[in-house]
């Protein structure tokens, strides 16, 4: 009998170890997929002309040269459009986790007058596609005078609804059994957001600050209307600089593709693990 | 993992900043300072990289060259991007001047935005006069020049010297898409390569082919005069032209002689030429530099320019061949409320196309000469004669043709091209697709963007 037990257990097990094993081999082929075209760019861009020319179809290079980053570095001032991404990037990500974070917990913790409405006002925005709405910003902008500046360029951002939903739904899973011991304890609503709310939303705010990383710093048509001079140009508009007229040489293209593709994946890396959280945090009410 | 991503992505940091202290100079910019008491003039330019540095050469010598006017060049994305800028930007926020594309007349011409470059410049001043006529024609409408060219892009075919030869194919006897056909036909029987013919997927293709078949695909002033085009529908003769030259496309893809269309010109097309892959190329000459610089490094030992260059082609045979429509780029001074400024960009702009400057950005950029004055300069000539003799059947091909491009100057290009290539993509990727219905569709998509036009434009 208790053989009997010891075989079905050893099958069972056996046919578990199996299921986990095709699991994580469907998701090593997944990943292979997905990082085929990177390591593609990648080793493509390591190539020289002759061989891309050529259309050599080996995994890696025959010779490996870096001609193809010297010209994207020496034509495009890579580090000047960088730091003007990463400012930009910075700055919404610290309005945003300001303004969403306490709108959402007004949202989520308050009942006023209106406050479904207003909300609901809020998510509507979500409905306007960008390219609507980017005429009128443009005006709004070039009329304060702020074109060519920083704040032009990150004043349309500093808020937005999706961040605001985004945190309205962590915070509707906290438990309210946490205000109530926060109020019993004699907390005020600010000491609450400030000592207790937002501590625990670190992984949602951790999320909302890596979407918004990957948003601003894949932003094109925005700051190409509002920037003027070379000096205020993002990474992107740097990028597109590199399929200029008569200029599209693949190689250089694809190094341009591998530099402005690091930060975000660096970004990514390190956080992918708050993003996914954040992003399904609203999933479970508590 | 995510550590081993990490490392990976600091090595991928390391590497590709390590080059940047193997680059010779790295780019940085400086803000632009314009010298006290002298007119600035703001110049968005869309050319980048080396054709990009060649042209700030020769701001700085103009710059350098007087002390009124200070030119500084900005880039604004591609021609659409800049064109959308300028529309969203005020008057006085706009440049004074700007480059823009042959395509782009008609556009530019009904866009409020330019001043005619025939308000500009004397009908009978070196410029206007000694300017070619297809060009002319191209830059201009019955009035006049609207815009100046400032490089003379002829679309042709590149053929593989080599493996027509092979096939019994005589490249100049290649003049419309019935000779295409055949031509690859034939190279495709040699067995020397599987697709025979690579394409930059573009509806200038189609329409040139409309233009030297002596064809206008709109009527009614171009679209301009509010009333419904008619030129597609029924038994026209534009119709009909429109069809064949869809039936061939289509009857090329059947046979797979079209290398896959839609590939990258650039990134797939121009290897595959490269390296024997296609025998017939199409582009403009401007893209020929860069074929005849890959063919170079990838053969470094073939001393002899492996193609020969014919001009893009009519639809059939009986095509009126009087036209040569020019594709390129060119100068449009811009009405932003300065006319001093104004004034620096025109001189700018003479500066540029004289013909000293010519000479050096023709072999720069592979362009034609936008006057057969250049013609007579003798190093230009040897420069001709010894990197690039082929593009001699190209001028001459011009020289003949005559001075009218018949191309249309029509306010609504970009939809016009768009529709061109979901035609041919309609019949290409189902060669079973009706093609009258592919004709059809195609009117009410053009009626359509033409009453979008003239909805906004207050016709």
């Amino acid at each position: 009998m208790n053989k009997q037990l010891v075989i079905t257990a050893y099958k069972r097990n056996r046919v578990k170890r199996r299921k986990e094993w095709l699991g994580f081999s469907w998701r090593i082929m997944i990943g292979l997929l997905l990082l085929v075209p990177m390591f593609f760019t990648f080793s493509y861009s390591l190539r020289s002309d002759v061989e891309l020319l050529n259309k050599s179809s080996s995994l890696l290079p025959e010779v490996w040269t870096l001609e193809h980053y010297e010209w994207v570095f020496k034509y495009v001032p890579v580090f000047r459009y960088m730091l003007n991404s990463l400012i930009c990037c910075v700055v919404v990500i610290i309005s945003q986790m300001i303004f969403a974070s306490m709108a959402a917990y007004a949202f989520a913790f308050f009942e006023f007058k209106g406050s479904k409405l207003i909300f609901a006002l809020i998510l509507m925005t979500t409905m306007i596609p960008g390219d609507v709405t980017i005429i009128s910003n443009f005006l709004t902008i070039s009329s304060a005078g702020l074109r060519d500046t920083y704040a032009g360029l990150v004043l349309p951002f500093l808020v937005s609804a999706m961040s605001i939903f985004m945190m309205r739904q962590f915070y509707l899973s906290l438990s309210e059994d946490f205000r109530d011991a926060a109020t019993l304890d004699g907390c005020t609503d600010m000491g609450f957001f400030f000592r207790i709310a937002v501590p625990l939303s670190v992984p949602s705010l951790a999320s909302l600050a890596i979407y918004e990383f990957i948003i601003i710093f894949n932003q094109y048509l925005w700051p190409l209307l509002v920037s003027k001079s070379d000096s205020m140009y993002t990474i992107q508009i740097g990028m597109s600089m590199l399929i200029g007229q008569e200029t599209d040489e693949i190689g250089n293209v694809l190094a341009g593709a591998i530099v402005c593709m690091v930060p975000t994946c660096f970004v990514f890396a390190i956080g992918q693990k708050y993003l996914i959280a954040g992003m399904v945090s609203g999933g479970i009410k508590g | 993992m995510k550590k081993t991503m990490s490392l990976l992505l600091c090595v991928l940091l390391l590497l590709t900043n390590i080059s940047v202290f193997a680059a010779e100079a790295t780019a940085t910019p400086e803000p632009v300072v314009v010298p006290e008491g002298r007119i600035r003039v703001d110049y968005w330019c869309t050319f980048t990289g080396a054709n990009g540095e060649f042209i700030q050469t020769t701001i700085d010598e103009y710059n350098a060259s007087q002390e009124k006017y200070f030119v500084v060049k900005q880039y604004n994305g591609n021609y659409m991007e800049m064109l959308a800028k300028m529309q969203t930007s005020n008057q006085s926020e706009r440049p004074h001047l700007v480059t823009g594309s042959t395509e782009q007349v008609g556009t530019m011409k009904y866009s409020g935005l330019i001043r005619r470059m025939d308000s500009i410049l004397k009908n009978d001043e070196p410029m206007v006069t000694k300017l070619y006529g297809n060009l002319k024609s191209t830059w201009g409408d019955e009035q006049g020049l609207v815009g100046y060219p400032l490089g003379n892009s002829m679309s042709q075919l590149a053929i593989n010297k080599k493996m027509a030869e092979t096939a019994g194919v005589d490249p100049y006897s290649i003049i419309s898409m019935e000779d295409l056909y055949e031509a690859a036909q034939k190279i495709q029987a040699t067995g020397l390569c599987d697709t025979v013919v690579g394409t930059d997927h573009s509806g200038i293709y189609p329409n040139y082919s409309m233009a030297i078949e002596g064809i206008h695909v709109l009527d009614n002033n171009n679209g301009a005069d509010a009333l419904p085009s008619k030129v597609l529908t029924g038994e026209s003769p534009a119709k009909e032209k429109v069809m064949k030259y869809l039936e061939i496309c289509q009857k090329m893809q059947l046979e797979g002689l079209w290398y896959p269309l839609g590939a990258s010109w650039g990134g797939e097309v121009l290897p595959a030429a490269c390296s024997g892959d296609i025998a017939i190329i199409t582009g403009t000459i401007g893209g020929y530099g860069r074929i005849l610089r890959a063919w170079r490094e990838a053969h470094p030992d073939d001393k002899e320019n492996a193609f020969v260059l014919v001009p893009w082609v009519s639809v059939t045979r009986e095509g009126k061949h009087e036209g040569m429509p020019a594709s390129g780029t060119g100068f449009y001074v811009i009405d932003n409320g300065d006319p001093d400024g104004q004034d620096g960009a025109v001189e700018y702009m003479r500066y540029f196309c004289s013909n000293e400057v010519q000479k050096r950005w023709l072999k720069q950029t592979g362009y034609m000469p936008l006057t057969p004055e250049i013609l007579e300069d003798k190093e230009f000539v040897e420069w001709l004669n010894e990197d690039r003799p082929e593009v001699w059947h190209l001028i001459n091909q011009q020289d003949k043709m005559g001075s009218d491009s018949f191309y249309p100057v029509n306010p609504i290009d970009t939809e016009w091209k768009d529709c061109w290539i979901r035609a041919v993509e309609k019949v290409t990727s189902d060669t079973s697709y009706d093609i009258e219905k592919a004709v059809d569709e195609m009117t009410v998509e053009l009626q359509d963007a033409l009453d979008m036009w003239l909805l906004t434009n207050n016709q």
